[in-house]
């Protein structure tokens, strides 16, 4: 009898078990039909052009298309990431490393060159012909100096205006996201911001930042040409003019983004978990699964959210990474051949060189802030109305 | 901003010229004061443009909702709200009845009012008709309910 009964508790449990784990299977397959279904409708032709204009090394980096890229993140199956960004930055590093000491290199010699005939100048009747040795040898370095600077700054732009094409396709998707989930308030406050960041702040680095770094490294070249032209002050004034526009512009942004973001996130919080609540109260036992039918669909558009979220984040790094690896290792390597040709050469090459690496700094610096700044709209928008929903 | 550049190399290169095609004397003093003040001009020039660029960077670019998207799902969570309604009416022991959800204009999803269809229902009479409504007033959030085809 005591058998028979502990033989049919155990079968009662074994049933209960099954019904629970074939429930969680069931409601398994229908938020990933809900994923499916919600990404089928939400148009990423603007994002997917943007990855699309990647190369390929990038695009593997980031796992592939931008849907696929989602997908495998909502299934645990990417391959992208960190990892792979820091490899192609790492890789990317190395040739340009390669590229800039040709050019120091180049510089170097030139230094070298003027020095010898700085010693033989003192055979020359005149003046004014070591002058014009002096013009020439500093116009050869101001030329290579300059080309391989001008290439930076094509990159800087570039990059610049890339994430000002990601940012606005982005926006409108993560704002419908936000919206579709409930996050009303969240997406009144954050709408403003992120035009704000697309349209003003990203126009203010392109331009105003960005061309006020090429005038003053310009200025700072050609500044050094003649002692009697004296320049320094005027490249010093226009690169603390950009550093100035930039911390302005992105200590604003980042106040606005951070308060919008959290107060709109508490409000809508409220008001989810207020509905939920409500469904759940009414029918104790079978509340949780009952009022899983709002769950999955939001759940859905909450879990592609936060997956594109993550995908963007990683994006920005990726765009931004190689950029400013080739400013920092184009601003060492002229402060190493600064270093290097002011115990021998005319202090106006090390003047030239110093003054150049210290500009590219701001361009570095703008793109960093730009990047930054999208990165946290972006998890701001990410973090917000997940707590009433899941 | 090119061609401003190129002045500058330019005003650059005509002092690096000027010292040295002019004569020792006072005629160089004079000649480099007006070289320094054409200098000032040239790097004074472009200051009126950035200053006009500061009022133009405002951007037009503005971040919209796709409504088409937002009309996509909240269909979806309608379906599933009427589908959990039934469910609901069902574990009541109401079975057979039917759900249509309407939801309120706007950007947010929010029933409003429900409609229930019992006239399929076997065990709905017309006094049931208070606890058919109150169940999905209670499932659903909304504000109001209509019970439609209940029996006598």
């Amino acid at each position: 009898m005591k058998r028979g009964i502990l033989v049919l508790l155990l079968i009662i449990v074994a049933l209960l078990s099954a019904g629970v784990c074939s429930a969680e299977e069931s409601v398994e397959e229908e938020l990933s039909q809900n994923v499916e279904q919600t990404l089928d409708d939400l148009d990423l032709s603007q994002l997917e052009r943007w990855f699309d204009s990647l190369d390929e090394e990038t695009k593997a980096a980031l796992g592939g298309d931008l849907k696929s890229a989602i997908e495998a993140l909502l299934d645990g199956s990417y391959d992208g990431g960190a990892d792979k960004i820091l490899g192609l930055t790492a890789d990317f590093a190395l040739g340009s490393v390669t590229d800039m000491l040709a050019v120091c290199v180049t510089v170097f010699a030139i230094a070298l060159l003027y020095s010898v005939l700085a010693g033989m100048s003192s055979s020359f009747l005149k003046k004014q012909t070591s002058e014009l040795i002096a013009f020439v040898c500093f116009a050869a370095a101001a030329t290579v100096v300059l080309v391989r600077v001008g290439a930076v700054a094509k990159r800087a732009f570039d990059c610049a205006n890339s994430l000002n094409s990601l940012m606005q396709g982005a926006f409108p998707i993560v704002l419908t996201l936000l919206t579709a989930t409930g996050g009303t308030a969240t997406a009144s406050a954050m709408a403003p911001v992120m035009s704000l960041l697309s349209g003003a702040v990203s126009s203010a680095v392109t331009a105003i930042v960005l061309p006020l770094f090429v005038a003053a490294t310009a200025i700072g070249v050609v500044g050094n040409i003649s002692p009697s032209v004296k320049l320094d002050k005027f490249r010093s004034f226009l690169s603390s003019a950009a550093k100035t526009v930039l911390a302005a512009v992105f200590g604003l942004f980042v106040t606005l983004v951070t308060i919008g973001g959290i107060s709109g996130s508490i409000a809508d919080s409220v008001s989810i978990k207020a509905a939920k609540f409500a469904v759940q109260s009414y029918l104790p036992l079978l509340g949780g699964y009952l009022s899983d039918g709002l769950d999955l669909v939001l759940a859905s558009v909450v879990l592609i959210k936060n997956s594109l979220g993550a995908v963007l984040a990683l994006s920005v790094v990726a765009a931004v990474a190689v950029p400013v690896v080739e400013l920092a290792v184009t601003s060492l390597g002229l402060k190493l051949v600064a270093g290097l040709v002011e115990p021998f050469s005319d202090s106006r090459f090390s003047a030239m060189l110093s003054a150049t690496a210290k500009n590219i700094s701001v361009a570095a610096e703008a793109l960093i802030a730009l990047g930054a700044a999208f990165v946290i709209a972006m998890m701001c928008a990410v973090a917000s109305c997940n707590a009433g929903v899941i | 901003m090119a061609e401003w550049l190129m002045s500058v190399v330019g005003i650059v290169a005509a002092g690096v010229l000027l010292e040295i095609i002019l004569p020792p004397g006072d005629t160089a003093k004079y000649a480099k004061g007006a070289y320094a003040l054409i200098v000032v001009l040239v790097l004074a020039s472009p200051i009126a443009n950035v200053l006009s660029q500061f009022r133009t960077v405002e951007g037009d670019a503005t971040a919209v909702v796709d409504d088409s998207f937002l009309s996509e799902v909240y269909d979806r969570i309608e379906e599933s709200d009427e589908e959990r309604a039934e469910t609901a009416l069902s574990a009541a022991g109401f079975d057979g009845c039917k759900v249509n959800i309407f939801a309120a204009a706007g950007k947010t999803y929010r029933p409003q009012r429900a409609n229930v269809d019992v006239s399929d229902c076997k065990s709905a009479s017309d006094g049931d008709k208070d606890e058919i409504a109150e169940i999905v007033k209670k499932c659903l959030g909304c504000e109001e309910v209509k019970i439609y085809g209940q029996r006598e």
